[in-house]
């Protein structure tokens, strides 16, 4: 199989790799803030809507869709956070989970969204390294911020909130920048996924999307960037190589994830597992 | 420095405060004692502004505490430890120790994303400093052990560390010795006694009398709530009601 036949086949699946790379780490970031927030697919779905109507029917350029795709979720971000980062644990959970659920059926209901039918004929615009370009510079800019005060006040928030405050970390501002952040890259995402996938659809972004990105950070393991990289390579990739199982494809796909989480509940990637004596 | 006016603090029906008037002056090592229950880490809660009094006033150098949220009565300069130890378990010790300096870090967001010469400065000053105060509590050489692997006492230590990674200029510290042994009693009451250089005041809980005795310049006693007397040790132990209130728990116990 020559190159362009092999690109043919499988650059939708290369492409989702590097997307679906971006979703974990989306997810990631609020994840070690403490934060179990389940909005990222829909912060992705606004970032896919937004920027592929700036495309398709405004006819503009393709950087300043991705920068709308990154903007409109960060901005959507902000306005919810606020009040819906007053709760925690499986509360906030259920509330993003329900703000998904509205995001679905604004984008059911609009004109400019396509109603139900979607939006099709999106100009395929994502090129690969668009792709690996956004994965780099959102891997640097975790890195940078893993391992500067704002890094250490995400972990410390995770750990004990009522100690980080009373540490003078002002943990309120910190979490909605977690929040923001992470719809802005969950909304890049979008802008990418849009441009080569040719359709949206409102279910592309719904519930199932949610838990599965979920399950890339917890199954990658949330101890560093390379843990939700990972996560999200496997879980975009699993089904692909179970394929010769055909009906019991999901099933083996969900027996995978039940053995990672027992035996590896900290995640694949878990570095600090070595760092823990043993009795201790 | 620190003034609490009439302060009373309730939880349901338990008046856990009731009409507290306290003032600690700057410099020195002043001692909180009551029998258990008494309210004494209700009174580090409400000045640390994770509980709100039902009544009363509460000012730190002038400023009006009871407006503040609590990381910023931090920044004024209060830093506490906890009584049940808090701990992040699963940083580093140097980390735990940098995250008390959080509001003292100044490099802003472009500082860090671009990782730049006074980030950087910033950072290595911070693992520095947190270096030398690891050393100060008797932790040198850990720097990079969890701190969830620590033992009981070394913990109460690097709560200690971290708090004064703050530089605050007032230390609440709630039962600093409480499962210690006694050599590591004996390095902790050093500890305290050296922070009066730095110019630091502090405001102790600890049911070890002899800690208590040979430490505190003065010293307030709660009960049930009420402040029931407030003077220098020997005053303080030869003080009835005192007497009163430990028997009567000795006797209940
Ligand atoms: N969060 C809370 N909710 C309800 N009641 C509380 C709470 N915290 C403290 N109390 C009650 O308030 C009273 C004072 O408790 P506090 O912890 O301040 O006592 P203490 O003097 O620190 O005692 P100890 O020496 O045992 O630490 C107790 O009756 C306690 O049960
Ligand atoms: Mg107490």
């Amino acid at each position: 199989m020559d190159w362009s036949s092999w690109w043919a086949t499988y650059s939708t699946l290369v492409l989702s790799l590097g997307v679906y790379g971006l979703m974990a780490l989306s997810i990631y970031l609020t994840l070690s803030c403490g934060l179990l927030s389940l909005a990222n697919a829909a912060f992705m779905g606004i970032g896919a809507y937004a920027s592929a109507i700036v495309t398709l029917q405004y006819e503009g350029s393709f950087p300043a869709a991705l920068l709308l795709g990154t903007a409109a979720p960060a901005a959507v971000a902000l306005l919810i956070g606020v009040p819906v980062l007053r709760l925690s644990g499986v509360y906030l959970a259920m509330a993003t989970l329900g703000f998904g659920e509205v995001v679905r059926v604004i984008a059911l209901n609009l004109e400019i969204t396509g109603g139900p039918l979607g939006l099709n004929g999106i100009p395929l615009l994502t090129e690969w390294w668009h792709v690996l370009l956004a994965l780099v510079v959102t891997v640097a800019l975790l890195q940078a911020l893993r391992h500067s005060k704002v890094g250490r006040a995400f972990e410390a928030i995770r750990e004990d909130e009522t100690a980080a405050r009373l540490m003078g970390i002002a943990t309120e501002r910190v979490k909605l920048l977690a929040f923001v952040l992470g719809a802005a890259i969950a909304g890049l995402a979008g802008g990418l996924n849009a441009h080569y996938t040719f359709t949206l659809s409102p279910g592309n972004f719904g519930f199932e999307s949610a838990v599965d990105i979920l399950t890339m950070a917890v199954l990658g393991g949330i101890q560093g960037v390379a843990g939700p990289l990972l996560g999200g390579a496997l879980i975009t990739l699993l089904p692909e190589l179970l394929r010769g199982l055909q009906e019991f494809r999901m099933a083996a796909n969900g027996l995978i994830l039940i053995a990672v989480v027992l035996f590896m509940p900290q995640g694949i990637w878990a570095p600090l597992r070595f760092r823990r004596r043993p009795g201790k | 420095m620190l003034a609490l006016h009439r302060i009373s603090h309730h939880f349901g029906g338990v008046r856990a405060l009731d009409d507290v008037t306290l003032t600690v002056e700057k410099g020195g090592i002043q001692g909180l004692i009551g029998p258990n229950g008494a309210g004494k880490t209700t009174l580090f809660n409400v000045i640390t502004g994770l509980f709100r009094p039902s009544e009363g006033t509460l000012s730190f150098e002038g400023h009006n505490l009871l407006q503040m949220p609590p990381h910023r009565i931090a920044t004024c300069g209060i830093a506490r430890t906890f009584q049940n130890i808090r701990l992040f378990s699963e940083m580093t010790l140097i980390d735990n120790v940098v995250v008390g300096m959080h509001a003292r870090l100044a490099y802003g967001t472009l500082g860090w994303m671009l990782r730049t010469r006074a980030f950087r400065q910033a950072e290595a000053g911070a693992r520095q400093q947190a270096r030398q105060l690891l050393e100060r509590v008797g932790l040198a050489g850990h720097d990079n052990e969890l701190a969830g692997n620590l033992s009981y006492g070394n913990q109460r230590k690097l709560e200690i560390a971290r708090a004064l990674a703050a530089e605050p200029r007032l230390l609440l510290l709630d039962e600093p010795v409480a499962g210690m042994n006694s050599t590591e009693k004996n390095e902790i009451m050093s500890l305290v006694k050296s922070l009066r250089q730095d110019h630091m005041t502090v405001l102790l809980i600890e049911h070890d009398m002899r800690f208590v005795m040979g430490l505190c310049d003065t010293l307030a006693v709660l009960n049930f709530g009420h402040v029931i007397a407030q003077g220098s040790p020997a005053q303080i132990q030869a003080n009835p009601a005192v007497i009163e209130a430990y028997l009567g728990q000795e006797e209940s116990a």
